[in-house]
């Protein structure tokens, strides 16, 4: 185990040194200067997962490393007011543009920048008295101009969360109560005739084990197929838009949603069958009139 | 079909994202957040595999990082190029099947398969006891000249020398023609290592559509009662007679038939008296000096030249069997056409193993020159 930090150290060291020979600006820093973020980063993203990374692949992580980006942000932290310069000289436009997106207007969009070079500069106090610097999270794996859009935007949640929750929950609202309709026999009278009370409640309780089991269904997807179903039905994204979160072309992300689609059909089936005693007739009787019903919800809420 | 299961299935997917209960959704308040750098990397794309694998999990269930994910994905501006549509992942069966007819495979494996078969073919062919390829012995007989319009039958496959040289010999042929179709009787079982002597009788029978059949048949035994068949060789000679006179075409080799249709001959007993002599060498513009034995009707064992004598036919008795040379071959008396005959050549593996068991095959093989057929132990065989 010994033999096998001292390695990694080894490694580390070797690595970083190539790293700040590759930057533009080093910033006079060194390699021992670097290691110690260095280090970081490779404990963080490889041997938090695996402990046995190769070395190769070590190696090769560190070189990808943004070095301009990680000499700048180490400088600034070493209190290399230059290296504050560019920073803010490069990064101002970077940071106030993210702070419009996700904005309701001007002034707040102002407000946030300003709360984001405080971040940055550390003017907030940790209990023990040290600065709070939000620069020390960055290692240099992503570029700087994002992962300050990412400081800004995570800054953004926080103070703009519950405006946007309120404006989701009484979208949900509607919805929801349209799927209720649905489920009365008023609403349910209006497709397939006048339904018995006993009817109704069969149908409530047909379309309850249906959601159950198509919610089973997804939780038991991989991750990147739930993402997906996540990212396309429960956040109402585009597929060019959730491809790009998944790193994929938009094509690829159509091919991934239709497969998952009939993954899904099948494993809600299966757990109808085999779990909730229905029946295959009985299952694709209750997928097309559950479906029936939300599509002309959906319509009927268009056409208001 | 698969449409309109894929529109159920979407639309029950974002019933089930409006539910309020959060079922399938998200557990925000339970998790720990990603930060910005990991964040950062997942919208850049430059994270280990491992490593984006854990934060996938995460974003799956935590919409606020999956929100900032979002929008730092559009602002990073990554350009993805479509994916190749990869074929479905074949089965372990079928990538067998592929990697067997791969081209590569194919281009070394099929000649070699090739060769593999055209062996073990040959194989197979040679070590079968009877052959069916060996032709039946065609003993043609020229009707006598008077009306006789026989010609010199062109050589047919399947038809050795031996039946031309006879046609020809049959066309010299001016003694009149022994017929004596019979079927084929049982052979006599040689004794290896018997003294020579004349042993077995045969008679041709012709095919019906070509006449009638006219052939030398070998010479008797000298055990066969002769008294006994003398009346009937002499009916023989009188059905010659009449051939002869309606000038009908006896000889089966002059009207050689097509390669698919043989003639069967079988050579049966019969008297030696019936036999008359050919000159089968002569016929060949060739003579035949030394001891040779010619054989006449009646005649066990008699030397004879090749001269003049239109009806001399050679023959030898080796080691206990009879031949009669006939357009170059030398035909074991005994032999009946109609039995599948196994060729051979001098110096094959076969032969070497035939006569390790019979070495009296080896005499015989020695003492005759050319192409023998010798009947042993009631199985023909060809000596080349």
């Amino acid at each position: 185990m010994e033999s096998s930090s001292r390695q990694i150290q080894t490694i580390v060291t070797k690595s970083a040194a190539r790293l700040v020979a590759r930057a533009s600006d080093s910033r006079s820093l060194t390699g021992e200067t670097m290691a110690p973020r260095v280090a970081a980063a490779v404990e963080k993203y490889l041997l938090r997962n695996d402990p046995n990374t190769p070395d190769a692949e070590i190696a090769k992580f560190i070189d990808e490393l943004q070095a301009d980006d990680l000499c700048l942000i180490i400088a600034c932290e070493r209190g290399d007011e230059s290296a504050w310069n560019d920073l803010v000289e490069r990064f101002t436009a970077t940071v106030r543009s993210a702070a419009r997106s996700v904005s309701p207007n001007e002034d707040a969009a102002e407000d946030l920048a300003q709360s984001i070079w405080a971040e940055l500069y550390g003017l907030r106090k940790r209990n023990d008295g040290t600065p709070a610097s939000k620069l020390a999270y960055y290692s240099g794996r992503g570029s700087l101009a994002g992962w300050l859009r990412a400081v800004v935007g995570q800054l953004a949640v926080d103070v703009f969360r519950k405006q946007s929750r309120l404006v989701q929950t009484e979208e949900d609202a509607d919805l929801d109560r349209l799927a209720k309709d649905a489920n009365v026999p008023a609403g349910h009278a209006v497709f397939a005739g006048i339904a018995t009370p006993e009817e109704s409640m069969s149908n409530r309780y047909a379309q309850a084990d249906m959601q159950q089991a198509l919610n089973t269904a997804v939780q038991e997807l991989d991750a990147e197929d739930r993402l997906l179903v996540k990212l396309y039905y429960f956040d109402n994204l585009r597929l060019r838009e959730a491809g790009v979160v998944l790193g994929v072309h938009e094509a690829t992300a159509s091919r991934r949603l239709t497969r998952i689609q009939t993954d899904l059909r099948k494993r809600v089936t299966k757990i109808l069958v085999d779990e909730r005693g229905w029946t295959q007739a009985e299952t694709e009787k209750s997928f097309a009139e559950v479906a029936q019903h939300m599509d002309t919800n959906l319509e009927a809420l268009l056409s208001k | 079909m698969k449409q309109e299961t894929n529109k159920e299935m979407d639309l029950l997917l974002r019933r089930l994202a409006r539910r309020p209960d959060g079922s399938a959704s998200n557990n925000d308040d339970l998790l720990d957040h990603l930060d910005a750098d990991e964040l950062n990397a997942y919208a850049e794309n430059a994270l280990p595999s491992t490593a984006r694998m854990r934060y996938t999990e995460h974003l799956a269930e935590c919409a606020r990082c999956r929100e900032l994910v979002v929008s730092l994905s559009g602002a990073a501006g990554v350009v993805l190029a479509p994916e190749a549509i990869k074929a479905a992942e074949p089965s372990g069966f079928r990538k067998f099947l592929g990697s067997l007819f791969s081209p590569m495979v194919l281009h070394y494996a099929a000649p070699a398969l090739g060769l593999i078969g055209v062996a073990i073919i040959g194989l197979v062919l040679l070590s079968r006891p009877e052959s069916n390829t060996d032709f039946v012995v065609q003993v043609p007989r020229e009707a006598p000249a008077a009306g006789n319009a026989a010609s010199p039958a062109p050589s047919a496959p399947g038809f050795s020398s031996y039946d031309n040289n006879n046609a020809a010999v049959d066309k010299n042929d001016a003694a009149p023609k022994q017929e004596a179709p019979r079927k084929s009787g049982e052979q006599p079982a040689p004794v290896p290592n018997a003294p020579p002597s004349v042993n077995v009788t045969a008679e041709v029978r012709q095919d019906a559509a070509t006449g009638a059949a006219a052939q030398p048949a070998p010479q008797e035994s000298p055990a066969a009662p002769k008294t006994a068949d003398s009346s009937e060789a002499k009916k023989r000679e009188e059905e010659a007679q009449k051939d002869q006179t309606a000038g009908r075409k006896t000889v089966v080799a002059n009207e050689a038939p097509p390669q698919a249709e043989k003639k069967e001959v079988e050579i049966s007993r019969r008297q030696v008296s019936d036999l008359p002599l050919v000159d089968a060498q002569k016929s060949r513009g060739r003579g035949i000096g030394g001891s040779v034995q010619a054989s006449r009707p009646g005649s066990v064992q008699r030397d004879g030249t090749d001269d003049k004598d239109h009806n001399f036919v050679e023959t030898r008795s080796v080691a206990g069997r009879r031949f009669r040379k006939e357009g170059g071959v030398w035909i074991d008396t005994a032999y009946n056409s109609a039995r599948t005959t196994t060729t051979l050549a001098r110096n094959s593996e076969q032969f070497r193993a035939l006569v390790a068991d019979e070495p009296a095959i080896q005499t015989i093989a020695d003492q005759l020159d050319g192409e023998i057929v010798v009947v042993w132990k009631g199985r023909p065989y060809r000596i080349r």
